[in-house]
């Protein structure tokens, strides 16, 4: 209630203060209550009610006033045309917003075609960027698109000690499911990656998931053919079954109608095909296969496998009731030992993707920001409309005043300029929710499809109601901020007053150092931006050349990843089962690379945790005898960990000291190789070989064993870009120690091709073998690849928006000069003043500010670039030059219209008022 | 009607009226009631549910009354006011009702009622 009642203490102040002073107090109380109800109804209810809440202010606020004004007896207006044209479109005492006044609206657009279409474009893009992040988070916390998938909702227990979600067991959900009566049912789910082999030999790795027979009932998704799993598939001893997605039914099964019933290899067991589900379903987040999960029975729950719960609200039950029961549910069966801070959480299905977040994507300090940075943008847009508002209705001073002198209001004055801002800014919105699906589809579209083919199946970036409506009320929160503060302060002056400005031809109004400001602060922050944004996409385009971070030929090599299910053959299984699997990997992995080697075709294998050109892990590294950064324990460095042939097998010799061999695997493992970067970085260029470094902890914690570096390799680049940032370590292993490996194998030309290939050798020396192929190395794009893509097509849209606006600014002050002036321009003209002359007496000012603002912006994106002189992204002088020279262009069109006006004023026409 | 009795009363008032006549109440009860009875078809939202209660008040039509003896004990003691019916208020809603009455019985004689308002 904090912020909420401050901010009511403010549009309360919207009512005349005899009014405020008799009702404000009791009018608060009914807020709170009023409040307290919508906040239990949702976010979406308290944004409808704060935006009901404001426009029934501002409406009450100018009838009491009307009302008290009668009511002391200066009644305004007459009946009759001579009443309504003087009310604008309203009758005296009717409401002050009629059908008239919209049609005014649609006439003033149309008569002002360039003040339109600049206004227009600035709230098309501002009204944008302010939805923007709600309708992003939105569609990617939007429910299941499964019938009435609002009702699904995860049952999670948040650690606060943790920062993240702590894990749900297969006994929390048997116990829950016990306890729990807010839900129709519960259902758990397990994601796995399963080698699906159809029986051509070759498996295929495809995501997958074991799921409880409750959850196909509990989604309400019917199979297309054959059933889904049923709790008698559940049984021990029951014949395993395969629930098989559409996709792998088409790609690895042709579509075969009569499949159900086929035996198909899953992992290392057959399993019969009972059912195929509809195209779409790919519950739970991106998967394509379905298989029963097994329950077991365990003497110590505490090491019950990790499990997702989630359930359907009951009929008549809401989150909140569920949420409720779920607190007490969850209390009361916490194993002993067990943190007692855990909160239990009853949310969106969608918070399975951020298990570190408490509050979901919304409740993120991160995300408040850019909602918050949003909305002061389209304040900034609605400020320059605001602006041209003020400048047109200072062109129309004439008739208003006249209107004013027949007997409206002020009321009447300033609620017709905002029901015509209303009428623009409604019309920009419309637009504006075009331009956003338009980006939004662009931005996916130009998402690498190893991101967009994994994303989760419920992400919607469709247009809703819920963003219409959200457009709407940003638009008339844009058409007070753009209409009524204007229209106030123009009609804040004597009826007299405007009449003799309006026979001169003068508003004798000033637009203020305010506007001024505005327009230096635009242009400025252009300018800027207009740097920054070539910049990224500079570092785009240099990323996205081949082989431009690394030093081998990445066209010729396939990516792959290997992996093996640990539990393979040990189902239900011992220690001993799952060393044994163990033991498997390790041999099918040596097996396979050996073989792969053998293939004429291949020059070399790869094998590491991450290849050259893929994103690696992160660590602070400690090196011994040096001090650390001043603000953290060691400087952040990658890491990879490689076969200890890895780099012959790239053909890189080691530049100085020795490559790893066999011995480096035995015991306590202490050697490691660097590359150049690092010895550069972190060690100051100092002799590297024979120095020691460590591992630490970002945070509290014990440091790692020491590690002596054995060896210096040339750079291979371990992220997308940022050569000069990317100081490693690399680490040897063992075959069988990492869970999945990737395998860069060079084949040459097409290395697509090898493929087929690929999975066939894989599927001969262990059918359990999953490979997933990642495609050509030099087509890898990871981690700060979609940071880039993201930032370049964010970084547009600002530029956009900002230009926009500046340009925007600039008209309305230099349309707001020559009506100012127009007499004086005249009298000039008359005089015998030259056009030059008369340009810069008419363009001088905007064109002072537009110098100004390209001034003051060269700093602030020198600043910039000092700043961020490690960062990729900072400004460089050939993209200043640009941007600076893209502003003054658009700044010099924006001042083209008005001073031709200017110079088409006849002396005879200015003199004659 | 406006306390003259010449008047009829606008909606919104007639919902107001017709929420105090059982008991007092305080605003936010008034919003909820006029709410409800009206299922929605009439909202009053704060600003403008306060101008009417001002302008009752002054027609003295409404006045402020103490807390009721059954009013919610979560709510004792915070500052809120309470209102109820005048004498003039109870019989302004009475004719008017009735007005309302006349007229609709005049619209069913001559079957101008749909048939979902019956």
């Amino acid at each position: 209630m904090t912020w909420c009642g401050r901010w009511f203490d403010v549009v309360i102040r919207l009512l005349p203060s005899a009014f405020r002073s008799r009702h404000g107090g009791d009018m608060r109380e009914t807020f709170s209550g009023a409040w307290a109800e919508h906040r239990a109804r949702g976010r979406f209810a308290v944004a409808a009610f704060l935006v009901r809440t404001t426009l029934d202010m501002v409406g009450t606020g100018v009838r009491e006033r009307v009302r008290r004004r009668r009511r002391s007896g200066r009644r305004v207006g007459g009946r009759g045309f001579r009443g309504r044209f003087a009310r604008g479109a309203s009758g005296g005492g009717g409401p002050l917003f009629t059908w008239l006044d919209v049609r005014l609206g649609f006439r003033m657009l149309v008569k002002h075609p360039g003040l339109t279409l600049v206004s227009t474009f600035a709230l098309a893009v501002g009204i944008p960027v302010g939805l923007a992040p709600t309708h992003i988070v939105g569609g990617l916390m939007a429910p299941l698109p499964v019938p009435q998938g609002q009702e699904i909702r995860l049952l999670r227990q948040w650690s606060p000690a943790l920062g993240k979600a702590a894990r749900s067991t297969t006994h929390d959900f048997e116990v829950w499911s016990e306890a729990l009566t807010s839900f129709e049912r519960l259902a758990a789910f397990r994601q796995a990656t399963f080698n699906v082999d159809p029986g051509e030999g070759g498996g295929t790795a495809v995501r997958g998931a074991e799921v409880t027979a409750s959850a196909f009932t509990t989604l309400r998704v019917g199979p297309l053919l054959g059933r889904p799993i049923q709790p008698s598939d559940e049984e021990p001893g029951a014949d395993p079954v395969v629930v098989l997605g559409h996709d792998l039914w088409q790609a690895r099964f042709g579509g075969d109608p009569s499949i159900i019933g086929r035996v198909v290899r899953v992992g290392s067991t057959p399993r019969t095909v009972v059912g195929v589900m509809p195209e779409g379903f790919l519950f739970p987040t991106h998967e394509g296969v379905w298989v029963p999960l097994a329950i077991p029975t365990l003497d110590d729950p505490a090491n019950a496998p990790s499990v997702g719960i989630f359930g359907r609200l009951a009929e008549g039950v809401d989150a909140a009731q569920a949420q409720a029961e779920f607190a007490s549910v969850a209390a009361h069966s916490a194993l002993p030992g067990s943190d007692p801070r855990m909160q239990p959480q009853v949310v969106g299905f969608a918070y399975t993707q951020v298990p570190g977040l408490s509050g979901g994507l919304r409740g993120s300090p991160e995300w408040v920001a850019f909602e918050i940075l949003a909305l002061v943008i389209l304040l900034v847009a609605c400020a320059n409309v605001g602006m041209l508002v003020f400048a047109r209705t200072a062109n129309r001073a004439g008739e208003l005043s006249v209107r004013t002198a027949l007997g409206a209001t002020r009321a009447h004055i300033v609620s017709q300029v905002f029901v015509e801002c209303l009428v623009l800014a409604v019309v920009a919105s419309g637009a504006g929710l075009v331009l956003l699906a338009a980006v939004l589809r662009l931005m996916w579209s130009v998402l690498p499809a190893a991101l967009t083919s994994a994303a989760p199946w419920w992400i919607d970036w469709s247009i809703g109601p819920g963003t219409v409506v959200h457009a709407l009320a940003l638009a008339g929160v844009s058409a007070v901020v753009a209409g009524v503060a204007p229209a106030l302060r123009f009609t804040g002056r004597s009826v007299q007053a405007n009449i003799q400005r309006a026979r001169a031809r003068q508003t004798g109004l000033r637009m203020g150092g305010l506007s001024g400001a505005l327009i230096v602060t635009d242009v400025a922050v252009a300018v800027t931006a207009v740097g920054f944004a070539l910049t990224a996409a500079a570092q785009v385009r240099d990323a996205g050349a081949a082989n431009q971070t690394v030093n081998i030929p990445a066209a010729e090599y396939l990516a792959a990843t290997v992996s093996f299910p640990l539990d393979a053959g040990a189902e239900g299984g011992t220690a001993t089962d799952g060393a044994r699997s163990a033991g498997r990997w390790a041999a099918a992995q040596e097996e396979l690379v050996r073989r792969l080697r053998e293939d004429p075709r291949v020059s070399g294998v790869a094998v590491a945790d991450a290849l050259p050109r893929m994103n690696h892990d992160s660590r602070l590294v400690e090196a011994e005898g040096l001090a650390p950064p001043a603000d953290r324990r060691g400087t952040s460095t990658r890491l990879a960990r490689v076969a200890v042939d890895f780099f012959r097998s790239l053909d890189q010799s080691v530049l100085i000291g020795r490559d790893f061999g066999a011995g480096d695997l035995v015991g306590a493992r202490s050697a490691v190789i660097v590359n150049t970067t690092f010895v550069q970085n972190v060690l100051g260029g100092q002799s590297a070989v024979g120095r020691r470094i460590r591992f630490v902890p970002w945070g509290d914690g014990e440091p790692g064993p020491w590690m002596e570096i054995v060896g210096v390799v040339g750079h291979l680049g371990t992220r997308m870009i940022s050569a000069e940032n990317d100081q490693a370590v690399y680490e040897p292993f063992a075959p069988g120690e990492l869970r999945s490996v990737r395998l860069g194998i060079h084949v040459g030309e097409d290395p697509t091709g090898f493929a087929t290939t690929l999975r066939t050798v894989a599927g001969q020396v262990d059918p359990d073998l999953m490979v997933s192929v990642i495609g050509p190395l030099d087509r890898v794009y990871e981690g700060d690849w979609y940071f880039l893509i993201a930032l370049t097509t964010g970084a547009a849209f600002l530029v956009g928006v900002l230009l926009a606006l500046a340009a925007s600014g600039i008209y309305a002050i230099l349309s707001f000069a020559v009506a100012e002036r127009t007499t004086e321009i005249g009298i000039r003209a008359a005089l015998g003043a030259g056009r030059r002359e008369l340009i810069l007496s008419v363009a001088g000012r905007a064109l002072a500010q537009l110098g100004l603002g390209v001034v003051l912006g060269i700093p602030m994106a020198t600043l910039f670039t000092r700043m961020n002189q490690t960062s990729p992204y900072a400004a460089t002088g050939q993209a200043l030059a640009v941007g600076v020279t893209v502003m003054v262009l658009v700044g010099l069109v924006a001042c083209t219209g008005p001073t031709l006006r200017a110079l088409r004023v006849h002396p005879s026409e200015a003199l004659k008022g | 009607m406006n306390g003259s009795g010449s008047t009829p009363l606008s909606a919104r008032d007639w919902h107001v009226l017709m929420a105090l006549t059982e008991r007092s109440l305080h605003g936010y009860g008034i919003m909820k009631a006029v709410q409800r009875d009206s299922n929605g078809r009439v909202t009053a939202e704060i600003g403008s549910l306060y101008r009417v209660l001002d302008r009752l008040l002054d027609e003295g039509l409404v006045e402020e009354t103490d807390e009721p003896a059954d009013a919610p004990t979560d709510t004792r003691g915070r500052p809120r006011r309470y209102y109820g019916l005048t004498r003039r208020g109870r019989r302004a809603f009475r004719e008017e009702t009735a007005r309302l009455a006349d007229a609709l019985a005049l619209a069913r004689e001559r079957n101008l009622v749909p048939e979902r308002s019956r």
